[in-house]
């Protein structure tokens, strides 16, 4: 569309005309002293706590963080070099907030929700406050759906579900934010809107994320919030609660959101550092006495509505990264004993070449089966109870030469399934595909094929359903469940598989 | 910013007894002395120095303020002596100036215009910010050009900014919407 001047100066002629300002009464106070973003402030006498306050001359953002009898403690939002001492500070009446709705969705914003990817303004009119209070019993219902990751390792023994909050932790380099980028991914679908929030981290690797999101075409339906390393604390504190707001604006409009926060630990080091700048008084580890509750406030905020809220959902991916394996830290256990389970990757299986380097033994999911559906509870048990038995006897088996026949057909058993759990990346398996693979390994037609060529085996069974035209993989999809029919026939498509290949075509993969 | 939480509360007790006693005036002028002195630069070496012992300090204070001076006006300053915290008098002062005037409903304005006000017009802002703010207003003019036009009054923490400046300002960020 051709744009005439005559119809700018129009438009800006009727803009000047209807404009009205009168006098505005605002409370003001000035700074006593500022540094490392943050600044004390003299007067701001009926300013609320949250409220958003500026400073003047510079034009920079801050919030009111700290409320004393004769000074409040302001963190700023922004550059705070140019700012001395003396300066005027207003209040401006709003509660720190963020634009918030669709029109987000395939950004990448930074901690306040401005953008920061190149890519123009965000229209949107409404806006959320950035910190809020979680819905209450009354709004919620129990979860029951299954949020699919894709990763068969989680789908089958760890599910999680829309509104849960799943804890991933471990050590640095074991696959943590791997697991969540997946998850992502997997995504696709779904609809389910996901919100990516980066706190703490190098710049580059956020930006390699974005690069990989796009590439596997997971922007459609992401939110990437980044608070990184070289942003001042201040935002990286505020940064999952903004982006928890996006996520709710999702819930409460009747949509599902995924909401991954990478991580926390750097979050709480933001908080502390903020803290101790505030002078609140360190407790364990310097951490402020309220570091608990800055997290499970923020956790809280996931939630599955109940029908008469929509239905919507907010589930989250939380994020730890423990030193040298030791989840009894601090803030390990505090986000342990918050979330509704944790994922615990190590890193001696990620050298051992299990990946995702996921430890089933101690990993759980408390809402558990009520968030998968049917077929996958069937197969999912005795996978388990497999893989338990297997464990209990391979440190067993590892001194002992010779073994008894049962023994030895369980551990045999124990690592093809091991096998078959591994998983490259950026390669989610939709559920049914899952079922199915699950279902020949948990019933013995890979007993016969040698460990190292499990994969390639995997590989080209899962081509021989997709083209067989057996209609398994349809029928689980759309039954959600397995019964005599459906076993037959899988037994009997798997028996013709074997007919077809012989283990010399299967390449070692290990 | 310590101290002057510390000021405010013997600030506080001071006005009480002021009160009480009808005698603010008078302890104005007797706390305008002391003050005085603490910030003085050798006089408040003097007061606050751990070398000058109690009792010469006491008997300075006593050389200051003339004889006729309230007995309470002494315990203070002996008060303050003893517990160290003679410095917090200047600031002790002034919050016991903002309550004496608060107490007789008047307000300090700071205002601002672009050009100097006549008589009249300063009686006009004076009944108009009166009517906003519901007290006597003290005024407290400056002159600044680069308002433009208008003006700007503070009175306390409140900024009541009327300035041709800033509406400009307000109708660029309204225009950039």
């Amino acid at each position: 569309m051709a744009v005439r001047a005559t119809e700018i100066r129009d438009i800006i002629k009727d803009q000047i005309q209807s404009f009205e300002a009168g006098m505005t009464v605002t409370n003001v106070g000035n700074v006593v002293e500022v540094g490392d973003g943050i600044a004390s402030v003299h007067g701001l006498s009926d300013v609320m706590a949250n409220e958003l306050v500026e400073f003047t001359k510079q034009g920079v953002i801050g919030m009111a963080f700290n409320l004393q009898e004769d000074s409040v403690g302001v963190i700023i939002l922004g550059e705070y070099t140019g700012i001395e001492e003396g300066d005027e500070v207003r209040s401006t009446g709003r509660i720190a907030e963020v634009p918030v709705g669709r029109a987000l969705v395939g950004r990448v914003v930074n901690a306040l929700g401005q953008p920061i990817d190149g890519k123009g303004p965000i229209q949107t009119e409404t806006f959320r406050p950035m910190e809020r209070i979680a819905p209450g019993v009354v709004a919620r219902q129990n979860v029951d759906t299954a949020l699919q990751t894709g990763i068969k390792a989680i789908d089958a023994m760890i599910p999680i579900g829309r509104g849960q909050r799943e804890l991933i932790i471990g050590d640095r380099q074991t696959g943590k934010t791997a697991v969540a980028i997946d998850t992502i991914i997997n995504q696709k679908d779904s609809g389910v809107i996901c919100i990516y929030v980066a706190i703490g981290q190098r710049q580059g690797q956020v930006a390699q994320i974005v690069a990989t999101l796009e590439r596997h075409g997971a922007m459609g339906h992401t939110i990437v919030v980044a608070a990184s390393a070289s942003e001042p604390a201040p935002l990286q504190y505020l940064a999952p609660y903004s982006g928890t707001s996006m996520g709710e604006e999702i819930m409460e409009t009747g949509g599902d959101a995924l909401i991954v926060y990478d991580d926390l630990s750097k979050h709480a080091w933001a908080y502390r550092q903020v803290s101790l700048l505030m002078r609140r008084p360190p407790g364990r580890e310097a951490y402020p006495g309220d570091v608990f509750y800055l997290h499970s406030r923020l956790l809280e905020r996931s939630a599955r509505l109940n029908e008469e809220r929509g239905g919507g959902s907010l589930t989250s991916l939380p994020i730890i990264e423990t030193q040298a394996n030791d989840v009894s830290a601090y803030i390990p256990t505090n986000v342990i004993s918050i979330t509704d389970g944790q994922i615990f990757l190590e890193s001696d299986l990620f050298y051992a070449g299990v990946r995702p380097a996921l430890n089933v033994g101690i990993s759980v999911s408390r809402v558990g089966g009520s968030a998968q559906i049917r077929a996958m509870r069937q197969v999912a048990g005795s996978l388990r109870l497999e893989l338990a038995q297997f464990r209990s006897l391979a440190a067993f088996a590892q001194m002992a030469s010779d073994l008894d026949p049962a023994t030895k057909r369980q551990i045999d058993r124990g690592m093809r399934l091991t096998e078959v759990l591994k998983q490259p990346q950026y390669q989610p398996m939709p559920v049914e595909e899952q079922v199915a693979l699950i279902w020949v390994a948990t019933n013995g037609f890979l007993d016969n094929i040698p460990v190292d060529r499990v994969r390639s085996w995997e590989r080209q069974y899962m081509d021989y359903l997709r083209n067989s035209g057996s209609g398994i993989l349809a029928t689980i999809k759309e039954k959600r469940a397995l019964d005599d029919d459906l076993t037959a026939l899988m037994r009997k498509t798997a028996d013709e598989f074997a007919r077809t290949i012989s283990v010399d075509q299967l390449e070692v993969t290990i | 910013m310590a101290i002057r939480g510390v000021a405010k509360r013997y600030a506080q007790a001071v006005f009480d007894i002021a009160s009480e006693a009808g005698t603010r005036d008078q302890w104005q002028a007797d706390l305008t002395t002391l003050a005085n002195a603490a910030s003085d630069e050798v006089a408040g070496e003097f007061f606050t120095s751990p070398n000058v012992s109690e009792q010469g300090k006491r008997a300075a204070i006593d050389r200051l303020l003339p004889g006729d001076t309230q007995q309470y006006v002494r315990n203070l300053a002996y008060m303050l002596i003893e517990r160290h915290r003679f410095d917090i008098l200047p600031e002790l002062l002034s919050v016991y100036g903002d309550m004496v005037l608060n107490a007789q409903g008047i307000a300090i304005a700071d205002v601002t215009t672009a050009v100097d006000l006549t008589a009249a017009e300063r009686e006009q802002v004076r009944e108009q910010l009166h009517q906003i703010v519901g007290k006597q207003i003290e005024l407290r003019t400056t002159t600044d050009p680069s308002l433009i036009g208008g003006l700007v009054a503070r009175i306390g923490d409140r900024l009541i900014d009327a300035s041709v400046t800033s509406q400009l300002q307000q109708m660029r960020a309204a225009l950039a919407r």
